[in-house]
Formats: structure tokens, sequence, C-alpha cells
């Protein structure tokens, strides 16, 4: 039982961290509409969206693992298109930019050439439609991971303790939003600065030695967790 | 950045060892709220001069994420604490070895840092580790003063399940990285910032006094004193930005006309 909660909260974490580098974070400078992505800081927005997960994921609660893991990925997702898709709207029709990114010359999706658009003396503005998709598929897996591994805790809390539903919950969401906290600002600190995604050339180069740091620290995230588990279950 | 009037190694051994004494002594029924509000501001104050360190540095995002991160260690840790304490049955264990959790897992996020992401910075491990530690002391002092005791049992039962924990987390965040972030810049000086931060870590000592009120009936003048410490820091803030501002003009509220005339 605790290898399976050991296993879950390293795939868990793991999967936070890979999903932090495909969300476009345009940082400082987007606000000013002077380069692509959302408009603030990479741990903010996986913080949020680690919340309305959990938060979608603990609605829920009581049914199955499955279910609850796919309201929690699906819960990020509505927060970050959202998120994704009132930042155009304030760009496209308050500041009046459209959108585009120097960062690629075609959008593989559209076939959109946007070299033309980029003001000169940018990287960018707004949330070009290939940002958005990765945006998305960010979204999606940080979900996954956050309501892993709330799921996972809140099922071995409820199984072996005999606190209430809440107190169980509240145990399980303080865990895993940590886990949100912790992971998110390591992968931010390798991405340092903006990304657009996973069509972006600094994607390539970061998401290895990404990978692997997030890996190890949720592998020492994960063996205090459960020690600290199973504390409370036996201690 | 001007020279420093204290030095951070100073800050840095009166905060551990007065805000561990002050945490140990929160037992003593009127005594015990005021020594936890004397080791949250204690630990505010170390919390805030480290960070003027290290925020110097650009670490690839913004000042606050630092932060973020280390209280969260902070907070893993304390729950370790708990545990460790609750597990060896020895109450007075769990200050003690929540800081060394502390700092071995901050040690090794800044060991990551070093040697993965290629950050450069010497004095990082020494930042991480003094951050995490002064996030540690505000929450566990700040939890005392609601639970009214360092006992882990009470401060399960009072702080953690029913999740405010999470809120104590936000306001010690608050606390730590708001005063650096207003004041960030050139002519950034030591007592104007960490009096910003000493008026912060009362503000969230009135709101925590007043959650107090379901486990103490001194929470009255718990609150007072958070007020008045308030009121006292925040104007010698006012004081230091008037001092040291080049020049201060005063508007009214917006003009009607373009200002030509």
């Amino acid at each position: 039982m605790l290898l399976e909660l050991l296993i879950s909260l390293i795939i868990g974490a793991t999967l936070i961290g890979i999903g932090v580098h495909f969300i476009p974070v345009g940082g400082a400078p987007a606000a000013l509409s002077t380069s692509a992505g959302i408009p603030t800081g990479a741990p903010m927005i996986t913080v949020g969206m680690g919340i309305t997960g959990i938060l979608a994921a603990s609605s829920v609660i009581g049914q199955s693992d499955l279910i609850m893991v796919l309201y929690g990925a699906v819960g990020s997702m509505i927060m970050i298109s959202v998120t994704m898709f009132f930042s155009n709207i304030i760009h496209v029709f308050g500041v009046g930019v459209p959108l585009a990114s120097s960062n690629f010359e075609k959008d593989p999706l559209t076939g959109f050439n946007q070299e033309g658009y980029v003001s000169p003396g940018t990287t960018g503005h707004g949330i070009p439609t290939i940002s958005f998709v990765s945006g998305l598929i960010g979204a999606f897996l940080g979900g996954v991971g956050g309501s892993l591994a709330f799921s996972s805790i809140y099922i071995v809390l409820s199984n072996n303790l005999q606190y209430s539903l809440v107190v169980n919950v509240t145990i399980a969401t303080i865990f895993s939003l940590l886990l949100f906290f912790i992971v998110a600002v390591m992968a931010s600190y390798n991405i340092g600065g903006t990304i657009q995604g996973f069509y972006d050339e600094k994607f390539r180069k970061k998401i290895l030695p990404g990978t692997v740091s997030c890996f190890l620290i949720s592998v020492i995230l994960s063996i205090i967790y459960v020690f600290v588990i199973w504390g409370l279950i036996y201690g | 950045m001007a020279d420093d009037l204290i030095p951070n190694q100073i800050i840095t051994l009166v905060t551990i060892i007065g805000g561990l004494l002050c945490i140990y002594g929160t037992n003593i029924s009127i005594l015990g709220g005021i020594l936890a509000i004397v080791a949250s501001i204690l630990a505010a104050v170390l919390g805030t001069n480290t960070l003027r360190h290290v925020g110097k540095y650009s670490l690839g995002t913004g000042v606050p994420s630092i932060v973020y991160m280390l209280t969260a260690v902070a907070l893993v840790s304390y729950l370790t604490g708990i545990v460790v304490s609750l597990y060896l049955n020895q109450t007075w264990i769990f200050p003690l070895i929540s800081l060394i959790i502390a700092a071995i897992i901050s040690l090794t996020v800044s060991e990551i840092c070093k040697h993965i992401f290629n950050i450069q910075i010497e004095i990082l491990s020494k930042s991480f580790i003094s951050i995490a530690v002064a996030s540690l002391l505000l929450m566990m002092s700040m939890s005392t003063l609601v639970a009214k005791s360092y006992e882990p049992s009470l401060i399960i039962d009072n702080v953690i399940n029913n999740g405010m924990i999470i809120f104590i987390m936000i306001a010690s965040v608050m606390v730590i990285q708001n005063p650096y972030n207003a004041c960030m810049g050139p002519n950034e000086d030591q007592y104007r910032t960490l009096s910003l931060s000493v008026a912060n870590g009362f503000l969230m000592l009135v709101i925590l006094s007043a959650i107090s009120l379901l486990t103490t009936e001194y929470w009255i003048y718990y609150m007072i004193i958070s007020v008045i410490g308030w009121f006292i820091f925040f104007r010698k803030y006012v004081l230091y930005t008037k001092h040291q501002a080049a020049s201060i003009r005063r508007y009214g509220l917006w003009p009607i006309d373009d200002g030509d005339d």
C-alpha cells in the first residue's frame, strides 16, 4: 500500500514538473505586450492550476480513482484555457496587438505566417494557436499529476485513519498543494524566463534537465511524504 | 544598496536561538502568546534580511517564487517534525527536529539548483537554508499563537485538521516576500525594508490573534499589542521613506484640465 503511494507520488510530481514546461509563460514582459505567453510567472499560474485541479478532484470524492484523476485534469484545463482566452481578448481588443510570436515563423496548426505581425523590438504578443494547445497539454499533465497525488493520499488516509472525511480531504489537499509549490518553482528555475510551448526551440533544450531535476526532487519529497503518512497511521 | 547597519550573522543567531526559546515558552498562560508574537517578528526580520541578499541575483524567475518554494519546504518539514515527535512521544523535540529537516531539504534543493540548472551564486545554499528556517519559525510561532502551545497533538487539532495551516503559509509568504518586493531597487535600505517587514508581520498577527479567540481568552491583549506594533512600525516605514526620498510633492485628486496653467 505504501509502496503504491510512493510510486504514484513520484509519477504525479514528475508529471507536474513536465507539465510546467508545456505552459507558454511570458512573465512580466508579456504583461507589457512585449513578449508572447501568459502574462505572469510560471509558479503563479501553476499554483493556480493546481488549486483548481485539486478542487475539481475533491468535488467527486468517493468515486473511483480514474474519475477523480480525470476531473482534476479537466479542472486544470478549464482554468488555464479561461486564463489564456481572456488574456488574448485583452491583448486583441484592449491593447490592440495581433497574436504572434517571433520564436517560430509559421504556426504549424493554422499555417499562419506571423513574421510580419510581430512589432519591431518585441518578441511577440498574445498567445498564438500552437502555444494555446501546448498550454492545454501542460494543464492536462499537471492536473493528472496533482490529482493523482491527491487521490492516492486520500485513499490511503481514508482506508487507515479514523478521521472524518473533511479532515482526510484537508490533509490530502495540503500535501498535494505543497508538491505544486515546490516542483513548479524548480521547473521555472529550469525554464529561466519565457517559453512558448513545445514548438519552441528552447523547449527541446530544457525538457531533459527539467525532467531529471523534477524526478530527483519528487523522489526526495515522496519518501518524506510516505514517512509522514506512515507516521500518521502507525505513530 | 547601502551598507547593512545590522550584520546578517547577528540577525541569524538571535533569531534562531531567541525564536526557539520563545517557542518553547509558549506553554505559559498569558505570556505565551506574547512570546509567540516576539518569535514571529524575529523570524520575519531574518527571512526578509536574507531575501535582500539573495534577491539581488537573477534566479530566472521572480523574487516571490523563492519564498513560495522555501515556505513549502518548511511546511513539509513542519509536518515531518510533528510526526517524528508524536512517534517518539517527545514534545520538546518537535521545533528542533523540524528546523534540522528544513535545513536538510533546502540544502538538497539548492544543490540541485547548482549542479543541474547551473545557477552560479555563492550564497545560494546559505540563503536557501536561512529563508527556509525563517519561514519555518514564522509558521511555527503563528500556529503556536493559535494553538496556545507547541504540543504537536494540540497543533494537529487546532491548526492542521481545519486547514488553517495553508492560510498561515500564505500569510508567512506575504510577510517575508512583500517588503523586499516593495522596496527593491538601487537605493534599497535595510532599515526601511525591515521596518515594513515587521509592520507586515504585525498586520498578519492582528488577524491571527482574532482567530485565536477560539482557543484563548487573552486574545484581546494579543490583538492590542499587534495593532500598536503595526502602527509604530508602519509609521517608522513612512518616516524612513520620506527621509530617503529625493523630494516629496503632494498632489490632490485628478486634475480637471491638463494642468497647463
